[in-house]
């Protein structure tokens, strides 16, 4: 019987406990460190007037969250550190862009509870080689992932939002 | 039934009426209590009970929501900036949910500059969040102290003293002796006011008191045991009450046959 408790007692708090969603899986420093191979230019800053609001809230459905955007430009590529919200939480994007077309798309930070997939390579990899189309959509359909289509939604817009500011900044 | 038995029913009844009385005077204020709060629920939407809120601040202690008095306030030319549970404030504008200590705030290159303890909020002056310098950074952990050296934003974390440059994107270790600490100042009534009202949010309910007052909850976690006890009185005057209501029919007619058979 006592057993039967202690099981009890422990499956409880098993569930009650609070879930520490945050996972950190690689820091902004350390993404830039890692594609400029340890030698990263000076961050520039770009501000987001009025003259790129509209499309990127055309491409969000929303204001972006931040004024100021911090990016790195070296060696012919492009480096965006981004952030949407996927249901609740903000999702943590490093996007490398190389002659307009992505060619990484990593999750830093994911914060939601649920949807983590987003993460893996085998997601990400759909990415690689992404253009931006006239209509501001991918020149590619992305599968995908059934329980984290917000998630799903978050990084394709950011992809989105990625490829439109580098060609607004590599004029 | 011989006189043995029926003086046994009979002290049988006087026991249960006696604990009957007993037992309804002890759960005799918590029962109307219970009546007239379940009167006042029962009509909660057409008294508007949700939407009236109490402003004493006796109950609000009763509560626990007693505003605490280590809040940080920050002067930025009259604004001021302080962290009310996870929200940041900057005057009544609510700027962002945010995790970690309010550290310190200032003002540099025309921005509101607000230090937690693994982030900094780069804010303009209409509240929009400028930038957000990451707390997934290397360097920016565990922040204790922010200063200012000439013109520029310093950090003291656990480990290091650093210095920002003019548009806070990189980072070098500070070896400055002139380093001015930011330190929060006491604010004003109307400041303490206004932290006290975003503390309290629009307050408690009518009928948020009424319920807890229903269900014994604010007399505190030992009151809902005492309702559980007075229930459980309530039922069983029921069933005394029943009881007697029973037996007496049967006493009676017990006490006919009785009669007879003495006779």
């Amino acid at each position: 019987m006592i057993r039967f408790y202690t099981l009890f007692v422990f499956i409880f708090c098993f569930i009650v406990s609070p879930v520490e969603a945050k996972s950190v899986y690689q820091t902004p420093k350390g993404f830039v460190n890692e594609v400029f191979s340890g030698n990263p230019p000076k961050p520039k800053t770009l501000w987001l007037t009025k003259r790129y609001m509209p499309t990127i809230k055309k491409i969000l459905s929303h204001s972006y969250r931040k004024k100021r955007i911090r990016y790195w430009r070296g060696n012919n590529k492009s480096v965006w550190i981004l952030e949407e919200i996927g249901k609740e939480k903000p999702i943590t994007l490093g996007i490398v862009i190389e002659k307009q077309q992505i060619i990484q798309l990593t999750v830093l930070v994911y914060r939601e509870k649920r949807g983590d997939e987003v993460r893996h390579r085998f997601f990400t990899k759909q990415f690689d080689n992404a253009k931006l189309k006239k209509d501001l959509h991918l020149d590619r359909y992305i599968d995908g992932i059934s329980g984290a289509t917000l998630s799903v939604q978050a990084l394709q817009k950011l992809a989105r939002v990625a490829l439109y500011l580098d060609s607004q900044t590599n004029e | 039934m011989n006189k043995m038995e029926l003086k046994q029913v009979r002290s049988g009844k006087r026991l249960v009426k006696h604990w009957h009385r007993n037992l309804g005077m002890f759960i005799l204020i918590v029962v109307s209590l219970l009546a007239i709060t379940g009167i006042a629920l029962n009509h909660s939407d057409d008294l508007h009970l949700n939407k009236k809120f109490v402003k004493w601040n006796w109950v609000f202690n009763l509560y626990g929501l007693k505003t605490p008095k280590n809040i940080l306030t920050f002067s930025l030319d009259g604004n001021w900036v302080y962290k009310v549970g996870s929200t940041l404030y900057l005057n009544d504008f609510e700027i962002q949910h945010t995790g970690g200590q309010l550290v310190a705030a200032t003002k540099l290159s025309n921005l509101y500059i607000i230090v937690l303890q693994n982030d900094i909020l780069l804010i303009n002056y209409d509240g929009e969040l400028i930038d957000q310098l990451s707390d997934t950074t290397d360097y920016l952990q565990d922040i204790q102290a922010a200063g200012i050296n000439q013109s520029k934003l310093v950090i003291k974390t656990a480990n290091q003293i650093i210095e920002s440059d003019d548009e806070f994107l990189e980072w070098e270790l500070s070896k400055s002796q002139n380093i001015i600490w930011l330190s929060s100042q006491n604010a004003p009534a109307y400041v303490l006011a206004q932290i006290d009202r975003n503390f309290r949010g629009s307050g408690l309910s009518y009928e948020r008191i009424i319920l807890d007052l229903h269900g014994g909850r604010v007399f505190g976690k030992a009151a809902v045991y005492f309702w559980d006890l007075c229930a459980i009185g309530l039922l069983m005057m029921c069933l005394s009450g029943a009881w007697m209501w029973i037996k007496p029919k049967k006493n009676t007619r017990q006490k006919t046959i009785n009669q007879q058979l003495l006779n």
